[in-house]
């Protein structure tokens, strides 16, 4: 056999390509024969070579394959668990200054606040009533002399505007649990300062921390645009009054 | 485009490879339930994201290499036989780049007297440019005729309507000449002749 027809022979027998009677000539030849034994370890070796190439290209297809679907998952999870890390942080900031506000407003409630928000001085004149001169209690009202004022609780008779003076006195002097009851007497009943007087009233009631009476007098007063306080209480004075009762 | 996903039973797995049929799904499995876990390590112990990238690419390729040489006894699960591939790889290639910590050099040593087969590939590793390099020199007609053959196992008949010859006799000339050339030039290159006549009878 020559050199060219063993490297055929033997290239046949590496590929199990050889019949009966030649592959018992080759294996017999190969119990003996080193150099023989040599040439098929080099072309197992080359038909490995060829093997572990085409095993590295296979794995490298699937690889790049791979690494985009892998790359590409872990990129939606980051890119949503960002937006929704940004979505919850824009929430807990809306939330946090929501309560912020919340509280600032809250803390800020007061019914003094209300109390100083809304309340307009009585201008003593001698229109209303029918007076046209001032009377004591009128007198020292406009002097702001509340002592005085207060101190004609005991004259006999009392008018209707004497007790809307002597209650708003009361008021100046942060006496409202004893200003309401002047001024109950004349919200109730029929007279030239009901008006005023449910005014004063709701205001008193607020400053006495009884919002529950104060609400619907205030209500009655926003509601009814002829009444003569109505533009100084509005719908924002009721909610307050309304969170002040909720506290 | 949308991938089927597949799954292997480790039995499964390692009949697909071995067959050469299947692979593509086999490995995109592979990758789907092992390349977290195996990369993890990788950058647990000083390794960069491209790092535990080409590791697994290198394990894969020692695995299925191992499988198809019927190396892979099954005595381990997939699972365990890649982590300690992916080990024996990563700490090699630290070890290469002058990286490796005492401890790593005495786990290595008592990780390679447990598992031969691994330390073989992974000595394979390191000559893989030298594959390249010898399967370039090839010529593409070459390249694609070897291939067929020998890794996709085809034949001659089956070569003869992928590739432009005449006939069966023509494409068996053409690929013994090949497989003449190819072993010519892996002969010259000693280390790759050994590494790779070391996994064939190792």
């Amino acid at each position: 056999m020559g050199e060219l027809v063993n490297d055929e022979l033997l290239i046949r027998y590496l590929d199990g390509d050889i019949t009966g009677e030649e592959k018992s000539a080759i294996e017999a030849r190969l119990r003996t024969d080193g150099s023989l034994q040599t040439q098929l370890t080099n072309l197992q070796v080359a038909a490995q070579a060829i093997r572990h190439f085409g095993t590295t290209q296979q794995v490298a297809f699937a690889h790049a394959q791979m690494m985009h679907e892998l790359k590409s998952q872990k990129l939606k999870s980051v890119s949503i668990s960002k937006a929704l890390r940004y979505t919850m942080a824009v929430a807990a900031s809306i939330i946090v200054l929501f309560i912020g506000v919340r509280f600032y407003l809250s803390a800020q409630l007061s019914p003094e606040k209300i109390y100083e928000e809304s309340f307009v001085d009585f201008t003593v004149s001698g229109t209303r009533g029918g007076s046209v001169t001032l009377s004591e209690i009128e007198s020292s009202y406009r002097n702001k002399d509340y002592q005085a004022v207060t101190g004609a609780v005991r004259s006999t008779r009392l008018y209707a505007k004497d007790s809307l003076l002597i209650g708003l006195s009361y008021l100046h002097t942060n006496r409202s649990e004893k200003a309401i009851g002047f001024f109950q007497t004349l919200a109730f009943s029929s007279n030239d300062f009901q008006q005023d007087a449910e005014f004063y009233l709701s205001l008193s009631y607020v400053k006495n921390k009884m919002y529950e009476k104060a609400f619907p007098l205030m209500q009655k007063i926003v509601n009814n645009p002829a009444h003569l306080y109505h533009a100084q209480l509005t719908d924002g004075t009721l909610n307050k009054v309304k969170k002040l009762a909720g506290k | 485009m949308a991938l089927t996903k597949v799954t292997f039973s480790d039995a499964e797995l390692i009949s697909s490879l071995m067959n050469n049929s299947r692979t593509n799904p086999a490995l995109q499995f592979i990758y789907r339930n092992y390349f977290d876990v195996l990369s993890r390590y990788i950058l647990n112990n000083s390794g960069s994201e491209q790092d535990a990238e080409d590791i697994f690419q290198e394990v894969l390729v020692a695995f299925v290499n191992l499988v198809r040489a019927g190396k892979f006894r099954g005595d381990s699960s997939v699972k365990t036989f890649l982590f300690s591939l992916n080990k024996n790889i990563w700490l090699n290639e630290l070890k290469r780049r002058g990286r490796a910590g005492v401890r790593e050099e005495k786990y290595e040593k008592l990780n390679a007297q447990l598992d031969n087969t691994a330390d073989v590939t992974m000595e394979f590793q390191q000559t893989k440019n030298d594959l390249m390099k010898v399967i370039d020199e090839l010529g593409e007609a070459c390249k694609k005729i070897l291939l067929l053959y020998y890794f996709e196992n085809r034949s001659m008949k089956e070569i003869l309507t992928a590739l432009p010859y005449e006939n069966e006799q023509v494409v068996r000339n053409k690929k013994s000449k090949c497989l003449k050339k190819l072993e010519s030039t892996v002969t010259a290159n000693k280390t790759l002749h050994i590494q790779l006549k070391n996994f064939l009878h190792g």
